[in-house]
């Protein structure tokens, strides 16, 4: 029933858990990590010489490519320590 | 199967699952408006210490070498979300408690609060604007650089839209559902 674990068999399940457990370990670390508290106040800044913004209204059928790949169906999760979901309204 | 090896294999099971999770640190923007419209989002991220100027959506850029930075906003775009999709549109750990949104939806409403000023283009693109610098020390001779991209045909238009701040606070990972 019950054997003597082999070093193979530690060495898995050392990796396993491990490798496992790193997510939650990145969560915990990231929110102590060095970050920023800033907001922007136009005085603090110069503008960049951007292009000159067209007279035309912005519309959907303004607008061409976008970055399709990054985009999956929703799915509600629960918040946790590191995650947070905001509701904005939109009217 | 012996018993240790079925714990093997069962942890084996639990390590491929983790992996296949997205990353943690990230912000999400998700169209969950009822009415069925969909839209187009960008996000705007500070950049405490960057090289690059990006500073038109063709690619043109300025540049300098460290130890000089420059401080700037990135803002990115377009994602296109249809009723009940989400976009990642940022996939590092978040850096600054603020960032910013902004949604052109097919209703015609728009996002309640929104009132700083970003500039977009109509094609996909990454311009840093809000910039200053550079800053630090290059002893001796302070190189900088510009470059050229492609515009193509027809030339991007640009626009000026007000995002919506976000309290990102202290959270590796953030979702916006607009509803």
């Amino acid at each position: 029933m019950f054997r003597i674990p082999s070093n193979l068999d530690v060495g898995f399940v050392a990796f396993g858990l491990s490798f496992a457990l790193m997510p939650l370990a990145l969560a915990d670390s990231a929110p102590g990590s060095v970050r920023t508290d800033v907001k922007i106040e136009a005085k603090d800044f110069k503008g960049t010489a951007t292009p000159a913004a067209t007279p035309n209204p912005l519309t959907l059928r303004s607008l061409s490519a976008t970055h399709a790949a990054d985009v999956h169906l929703y799915v509600a999760k629960p918040d946790t320590k590191a995650t947070h979901t905001l509701r904005i309204q939109s009217k | 199967m012996k018993p240790l090896t079925t714990l093997t294999a069962a942890l084996a099971f639990g390590v491929l699952l983790f992996s296949t999770e997205p990353s943690l640190a990230q912000f999400t923007i998700c169209n969950t408006k009822a009415n069925g419209a969909d839209m187009y989002v960008t996000y705007a991220y500070y950049e405490p210490n960057t090289t690059t100027l990006s500073v038109d959506a063709c690619g043109n850029y300025t540049s300098v070498q460290p130890p000089q930075y420059f401080i700037a906003w990135r803002n990115t775009g377009w994602w296109h979300l249809k009723k009940n999709q989400c976009a990642t549109v940022y996939q590092q750990p978040l850096r600054n408690t603020w960032g910013y949104i902004y949604a052109q939806i097919s209703d015609g409403s728009s996002l309640v609060g929104a009132d700083t000023p970003f500039q977009v283009a109509n094609t996909e693109f990454a311009i840093d604007q809000y910039y200053s610098g550079p800053f630090g020390s290059c002893s001796g001779e302070c190189v900088g650089t510009s470059g050229y991209g492609d515009c193509g045909s027809p030339a991007p238009t640009y626009w000026y839209v007000n995002t919506l701040p976000i309290h990102q606070k202290s959270y590796s990972s953030f979702k916006v559902n607009i509803y």
